[in-house]
């Protein structure tokens, strides 16, 4: 009872356009004064707790690492190098923003980041050599989710803080998914170029790409920080993110000499500004799935769903549309704060992998960046591309089907995320 | 003046206590391979410095609004309704400081009357914690002043998470 009071509170709330953080706040502060026991005080010590959460502080540094990349240079050389590799093929320029989103997601956290970082120079110059628009928009829209995909991904560090699963794990399992996603729609633009005859892009020579290959070394060997450091058992995610941030300050400024001193108070307040938002959505979620758990709901919506008999794969099918769903009206990680503790004891009950179910969940938040009416992806598409939201909205539908391809494939067959991370045997 | 002080303290609050989490992280780092040696107060302080510039920055984010929310039903009222829905939506994160900043005031006072130094650093719990009341009365002030332009009239509509904004920022920072 109590439970669907809870959630009518909250979406009255959030429809009332009060900010998502304080809805979760104050719908659960409700709920604990009228239905239980509880002081007042006992959530503002949750509330502080979620402070000292050892895994959220990586949160500040994944944030800061990926602004001193966008403001020092390393996305433009990233994109130089896309360019070189793949660009003399049929669509060569479209396919080189695809690859140039793969790999700046790799070394950043964020979906919209790497539609801003991508999108500002691919979009132009795509349009410049005679592609359309309306396709252009469309591949740097979709082709940015992969950036909560591909490793490093702030939405599986909340995954993993929330559920208390290895975040190193879900990174490791987010590079097969990554990687086949990037291949999938790979193909999807050569038929289309194919169909479409789209332009080639001049042949660079392999001198040159080597070149280009070492002025991009730098900016990639972050990956090799965050992911050979973590597996290494040199330092945990969370200093390894702030060994990141520190590494991508020094090679923007003294390497590539993009990124100039006065710059770094900007890029420092831009960074904590998005952190603290960030946060104020995750400490009231921790206020809200603590009222979830003194109540327990979860384990009453388990039981209840268990008794159905609904099987396993029944359980991910109506995951993914309750996700879907909340995806198309708020942004990423507050949906996974929201949901994630409400499914996950029920997925842990039907003996779902909780790595496997964080990897849905991000491919679900990606189809979310990208449908509207609330998909970031989109409307920071329309303002790197000059384009009305409507345009980019009908530009980019078509790519949904791509990534509802790719989510069936990686619901139904575990093995895509499970089989790099128990392949070394860390699962 | 009092809101221009204020505004460049939570600024300089932010940035610093960010710079001083990464390099503390980071110095921590370098101690344990080079030196074999390691700061155990390191990662309590962080999270103490994690804590200032979130509570700092939640309410900063009110100024530059930053706080994610959901806009599109709101935005389909018909006439002054917008207003009276965003004074009213105001109102209720009012209610919530209050909640919180009570809450949060009887928790530096359970801690003050018990008296305990923080585990790692000779500083007394209670002063470390009381950050969270001040953080909610500022929230709460922050609030108040969108409430006073609200019913003033000089404001028609909360304005949203401005990413157009944003991005004129970041691209603005490619380009340079």
């Amino acid at each position: 009872m109590s439970g669907i009071i809870l959630i009518i509170i909250l979406l009255v709330l959030i429809a009332l356009r009060v900010p998502i953080a304080i809805a979760l706040g104050l719908s659960s502060i409700i709920i604990l004064l009228s239905f239980t026991t509880q002081q007042i005080n006992s959530l503002a010590t949750g509330f502080y707790h979620t402070m000292e959460i050892v895994p959220l502080l990586s949160l500040p540094f994944f944030v800061l690492a990926a602004n001193f990349m966008t403001t020092g240079g390393v996305a433009q050389r990233l994109i130089g190098l896309a360019n070189a590799l793949v660009g003399r093929f049929r669509g060569g320029l479209a396919m080189a923003s695809l690859l140039a989103c793969a790999l700046f997601s790799a070394v950043s956290g964020s979906a919209p980041a790497t539609v801003i970082a991508v999108g500002s120079v691919m979009i132009a110059g795509m349009v410049k050599s005679g592609y359309k628009k309306e396709f252009a928009a469309g591949v740097v829209c979709n082709a940015g989710t992969l950036g909560i995909l591909i490793p490093p991904s702030l939405v599986m560090v909340i995954y993993g803080a929330v559920s208390e699963t290895s975040i190193g794990n879900l990174f490791l399992a987010g590079i097969i998914p990554g990687i086949l996603l990037t291949i999938i729609m790979m193909i999807v633009i050569a038929v289309i170029a194919h169909i479409q005859d789209l332009p080639r892009f001049k042949v660079v020579p392999l001198k040159e790409t080597i070149g280009l290959c070492f002025d991009a070394f730098p900016g990639l060997f972050t990956l090799v920080i965050i992911l050979g450091g973590i597996y290494s058992g040199l330092f945990s995610p969370t200093e390894a993110a702030a060994v990141a941030a520190v590494y991508a300050f020094l090679i923007s400024t003294f390497y590539y000499r993009d990124l100039k001193l006065s710059q770094v108070k900007g890029v420092l307040l831009e960074s904590a500004k998005i952190t603290a938002m960030l946060m104020f959505i995750i400490a009231n979620a921790y206020l809200f799935k603590f009222v979830l758990t003194t109540e327990q709901i979860p384990q009453e919506a388990a039981a209840w769903i268990v008794g159905l008999g609904l099987p396993a794969w029944g359980f991910l099918i109506a995951m993914n549309i309750l996700l879907l769903m909340a995806g198309n009206f708020m942004e990423p990680t507050s949906v996974v704060l929201v949901i994630t503790p409400l499914v996950f004891p029920i997925a842990m009950e039907l003996g779902i992998d909780p790595v496997h179910l964080g990897i849905i969940m991000v491919l679900n938040m990606q189809m979310g960046l990208v449908s509207p009416p609330v998909g970031l992806n989109l409307f920071v598409t329309s303002s790197v591309a000059k384009m009305s939201l409507e345009n980019v909205i009908k530009a980019s539908l078509p790519w949904l089907l791509v990534l509802l391809f790719a989510l069936g494939l990686i619901t139904y067959i575990p093995s895509i995320s499970l089989a790099l991370p128990r392949a070394l045997g860390v699962l | 003046m009092f809101n221009k002080v204020l505004s460049s303290l939570e600024e300089i609050v932010m940035a610093s206590a960010l710079a001083f989490m990464t390099l503390l992280t980071f110095t921590n780092v370098v101690l344990r391979y080079l030196f074999g040696t390691s700061m155990i107060w390191q990662l309590q302080a962080t999270t103490y410095a994690f804590a200032w510039l979130v509570v700092f920055g939640i309410s900063y984010c009110v100024r530059e609004n930053s706080h994610m929310s959901v806009d599109i039903l709101i935005k389909k009222l018909p006439g002054d309704y917008p207003r009276k829905a965003a004074a009213l939506a105001i109102g209720i994160c009012i209610t919530y400081c209050a909640f919180m900043l009570f809450g949060s005031y009887e928790r530096v006072e359970v801690l003050w009357r018990m008296g305990n130094l923080a585990r790692d650093i000779p500083v007394p719990q209670w002063l470390l914690v009381s950050i969270m009341p001040i953080g909610f009365l500022l929230l709460g002030y922050r609030f108040l002043e969108v409430a006073i332009q609200l019913i003033k009239g000089d404001l028609q509509s909360l304005k949203g998470h401005d990413i157009e904004k944003e991005n004129e920022l970041l691209d603005s920072r490619l380009k340079k």
